[in-house]
């Protein structure tokens, strides 16, 4: 397993967000929300690291702040050997070439009031990349890359359906010849019929540039097919990372093995029941395991005790002290 | 009812550009001969004349166009500041935002109708320093709307993917985030035009604004409100112009904030309003 580890592209180190939690009339700061916890992950050349949680997990949070579209707390974050949390605006604005998003609503990321054209081809403006007749017909062949008509470039976002619109989000990303891509959730607001379409392109993309990608899902259903390495995150933390046939044949986190029970199988006949516990029936305790509560295997350990991601064996890591 | 506005407005713009044509005498020529003045509508002039005998149709087409210059232009230096102060408060966010709203607050608590005839007082009555003194303390309404749309757009995933391709502040705010904040500014201004209008009038009504011979409905009707029992033309046809000028400025704004808001315009076309 660690003879075919593959030269690492993005390295992050203890990555930490937190958010003020504010009440009241005043909107006094009562507390803050760990929305990062101190994520350490690597993300391998040409690979897509698969980011699964549910809603509220950290995970669109985790991908801004690689892309450094937020500013951390504390942690590192290493792209192309250059540590990117900690460099100058003039410095940053370089290296942006390198990284694009696309996000998962078709709708709210893009610029209702710019055509087609004008979105896609942004950064070549930016990065004077080209004269406008060269600029234009580079557009042109983004559009063609993303299997869209040449004529998409003078019309508005919202003349398309959500699963061009998304398209469109693909070509402005890719128009820089990136080398990593976050991609938060692209398909989850779409029709399933086109989930797919735009997974194959994906890939297909993936494939012609030799794009690494950092696909963040709510599910583990829609990385089965597309994630080499997975990681799961659950309130801030990542709980369980491996390649991921692994991760899906031998779940070590129980965390992990809920995800897996609620992919929809076709069959509800064999559709197992869910192991975890139906509601949190227990507070959290400030110290312990975060997944005490929902946790169907927890020992009194875990209340007192938060786990740590430990290696269990060959590239297998988990967050759980029963494993 | 916006479409009705919007007709009387562009009427009265149209009158404003064409007064010379549209008058048809001086407005400042006085006649003061007895069989001349105070003359009520008639043959003689549609309005009639005023204490001077000068023609009081010409001199309320005149007014109109002070009243529009009034309003158009303290709503460009308003909109320019609160623009300005608004766009960086909401853009950046932060201890610039606070320190911002904060003298916004205190420019908003001033009394600003007793202000401004203070300050009219200290630097002398005049149309351009009426036209100033509106604009400067009519902005924080409008700077907190550009605010409040500025701190909500600047999370738009669009302005995030902007960011990504290494867009600057500049591009991001006029490219992005500004083309997306207009429409309610707009709406916002066209019913700021309708109230710079009342206060000129009031202040002309008080002597501060516009001088004799230059006419004003404000300055009309205080000259017209020692004859209201002999000469009620003078004080009902400027105060009804006043009237039907702001209602249409407000019907017209009302009808944009209809049409422009895609929260009132739900149930329309659901697709198109959440872009």
């Amino acid at each position: 397993m660690e003879a075919d580890r593959k030269e690492v592209l993005v390295s992050i180190k203890d990555l930490r967000k937190s958010f003020p939690v504010q009440k009241g009339w005043l909107f006094r700061t009562v507390g803050r929300l760990n929305a990062v916890d101190g994520v350490s992950l690597e993300i391998e050349k040409g690979t897509t690291t698969a980011l699964v949680g549910e809603t509220g997990s950290g995970k669109t949070t985790l991908g801004r702040l690689v892309l450094r579209l937020l500013p951390a707390d504390s942690g590192q974050v290493w792209f192309q050997g250059v540590e990117i949390l900690s460099l100058p605006p003039s410095r940053l604005k370089n290296l942006r070439q390198d990284m694009q998003v696309i996000f998962q609503d078709p709708y709210g990321s893009l610029n209702p009031r710019m055509r087609v054209g004008e979105i896609v081809g942004e950064g070549l403006r930016i990065f004077r990349r080209g004269s406008r007749a060269e600029i234009a017909e580079k557009v042109k062949e983004l559009l063609a890359k993303v299997g869209l008509p040449p004529s998409a470039r003078e019309l508005y976002p919202h003349e398309f359906s959500g699963g061009q619109r998304q398209r469109i989000g693909i070509a402005r990303a890719i128009a820089l010849r990136p080398a990593f891509i976050v991609c938060d959730e692209p398909v989850s607001s779409l029709d399933v019929s086109i989930q797919a379409q735009i997974l194959n392109l994906l890939s297909d993309l993936q494939e012609e540039m030799g794009l690494t990608y950092l696909f963040i899902a709510h599910d583990l259903s829609v990385v089965e097919h597309i994630a080499d390495r997975v990681a799961v995150m659950y309130r801030g933390r990542v709980v369980e990372e491996a390649v991921r046939d692994r991760l899906y044949r031998q779940p070590l986190h129980p965390y992990t093995r809920v995800l897996i029970e609620s992919i929809p199988v076709p069959d509800p006949a064999a559709r197992p029941p869910s192991s975890a516990r139906p509601a949190p029936d227990s507070e959290d305790s400030e110290a312990g395991c975060s997944f005490y509560s929902r946790c169907p295997i927890r020992v009194d350990r875990c209340r007192e005790e938060a786990p740590a991601l430990r290696e269990v064996e060959g590239g297998h890591r988990a967050a759980c002290w029963e494993v | 009812m916006a479409t009705v506005g919007g007709f009387l407005v562009v009427a009265m713009v149209l009158a404003a550009l064409f007064a010379p044509a549209l008058a048809p005498h001086d407005p400042a020529a006085a006649d003061p001969r007895p069989e001349s003045i105070l003359l009520p509508p008639g043959p003689g002039g549609v309005m009639g004349t005023d204490e001077l005998g000068r023609d009081l149709f010409s001199r309320m087409v005149y007014g109109g166009r002070v009243s529009l210059s009034v309003g158009l232009i303290a709503v460009g230096i308003s909109l320019l500041i609160g623009l300005t102060v608004g766009a960086i408060a909401g853009y950046f966010g932060g201890w610039v935002d606070s320190a911002l709203m904060r003298f916004t607050e205190m420019v908003m608590i001033f009394p600003a109708f007793y202000f401004i005839l203070m300050v009219l007082a200290f630097l002398g009555p005049s149309l351009r320093n009426v036209m100033v003194v509106i604009g400067i303390f009519s902005w924080p309404g409008l700077c907190r709307l550009v605010r409040a749309e500025f701190l909500s757009l600047r999370e738009r995933e669009y302005v995030l993917a902007a960011r990504s391709l290494g867009a600057g502040h500049l591009r991001l705010i006029r490219r992005h985030i500004l083309p997306n904040a207009l429409a309610p500014v707009f709406v916002y201004a066209t019913l700021a035009v309708g109230g710079a209008i009342l206060v000129e009038s009031s202040i002309s009504f008080l002597g501060l604004g516009a001088q004799p011979p230059t006419a004003s409905w404000g300055n009309i009707i205080a000259a017209g409100r020692h004859y209201v029992e002999s000469a009620w033309w003078m004080t009902l046809f400027p105060g009804l112009a006043i009237l039907v000028t702001v209602l249409s400025y407000n019907l017209l704004g009302e009808g944009l904030r209809d049409r422009l808001d895609p929260r009132l315009r739900e149930g329309r076309d659901g697709k198109s309003a959440r872009g």
